[in-house]
């Protein structure tokens, strides 16, 4: 049994919170339209949306109950 | 588009050469100082720009819709002043994160070094709150006479502002699940020995 969150949905989040924060700063004069930080937010967030999906302290890490531990195969019973 | 693109170059392009008139001695948006200068006056608003009065780090704010009335003229030249015919050539760019686009530009020849004119123009919505970097220069028989750059919103609220947080909302919820883990099963005795 292994453990982990869904990357393909990390990466999407993310890319999509760096095009909306972009867009935030843009549209509220915050940063210039010529700021290299509209390019690098959405690709920068898109790598850690999957960092996210991996490694978020969100919900157990541990199996729920039902499951059976990882032990080898025993043919003799 | 390029309605689009004609109302903004308009408007930034008289922005920025609005921006050149004799005032304070120490701001000016053009290098070197002085040597072209502008000013434009926004008649429903009442709002004047010079570019001697700014620094290239200023933001000029302008209505989304007006009618500017504009001059400009080089060193030394009063309005309506004409001289030998020369080649001209100049553009006014609009400064994006990665390179930049034309939004005008000017050449041939002219006996004229100094101009005047009156423009209405009318900015779509979502460039409203935009802070854009403007640059522009102007060439005399290829030759670099004057340049300057200046920032410029156009008032109001940006309706893509709405969008932007309703996009926020989404890819936070969308982070957060994507953060809770799922379980997989890789192997359990029952696989190999159903019943």
């Amino acid at each position: 049994m292994r453990a982990r969150g869904r990357p393909i949905l990390g990466a999407l989040g993310g890319l999509l919170l760096g095009i909306s924060l972009s867009l935030l700063l843009l549209t509220t004069g915050r940063v210039a339209l010529d700021s290299k930080l509209l390019v690098i937010l959405p690709p920068v967030l898109f790598v850690l949306g999957i960092v996210w999906a991996f490694t978020a302290p969100l919900g157990p890490r541990k199996p729920p109950p039902g499951w059976r531990p990882k032990t080898p195969p025993d043919s003799s019973t | 588009m390029a309605a689009i693109r004609r109302a903004v170059s308009a408007a930034l392009l008289l922005t920025v050469a609005i921006c050149a008139a004799p005032g304070t001695a120490h701001a000016d948006v053009i290098t070197p100082a002085g040597a072209c200068v502008g000013s434009g006056h926004w008649v429903k608003s009442g709002q004047t720009e010079r570019s001697t009065a700014h620094q290239p780090s200023d933001v000029i704010t302008v209505p989304r819709t007006d009618t500017v009335q504009w001059a400009g003229n080089i060193k030394g030249f009063a309005l309506g002043a004409v001289g030998p015919r020369r080649p001209i050539s100049g553009e006014v760019q609009l400064d994006l994160p990665i390179g930049s686009v034309t939004i005008d530009s000017w050449g041939r020849t002219s006996v004229r070094y100094a101009n005047q004119g009156e423009h209405h123009y009318d900015l779509p919505a979502i460039l409203s709150g935009i802070k854009m970097k403007l640059h522009g220069q102007h060439r005399e028989s290829g030759r670099v006479v004057c340049s300057g750059s200046v920032f410029v919103k156009v008032k109001g609220s940006n309706p893509l502002v709405f969008g932007a947080l309703g996009l926020l909302v989404i890819s936070g919820g969308m982070l957060f699940f994507a953060g809770r883990p799922v379980f997989r099963k890789l192997w359990a005795f029952e696989d190999v020995n159903p019943g």
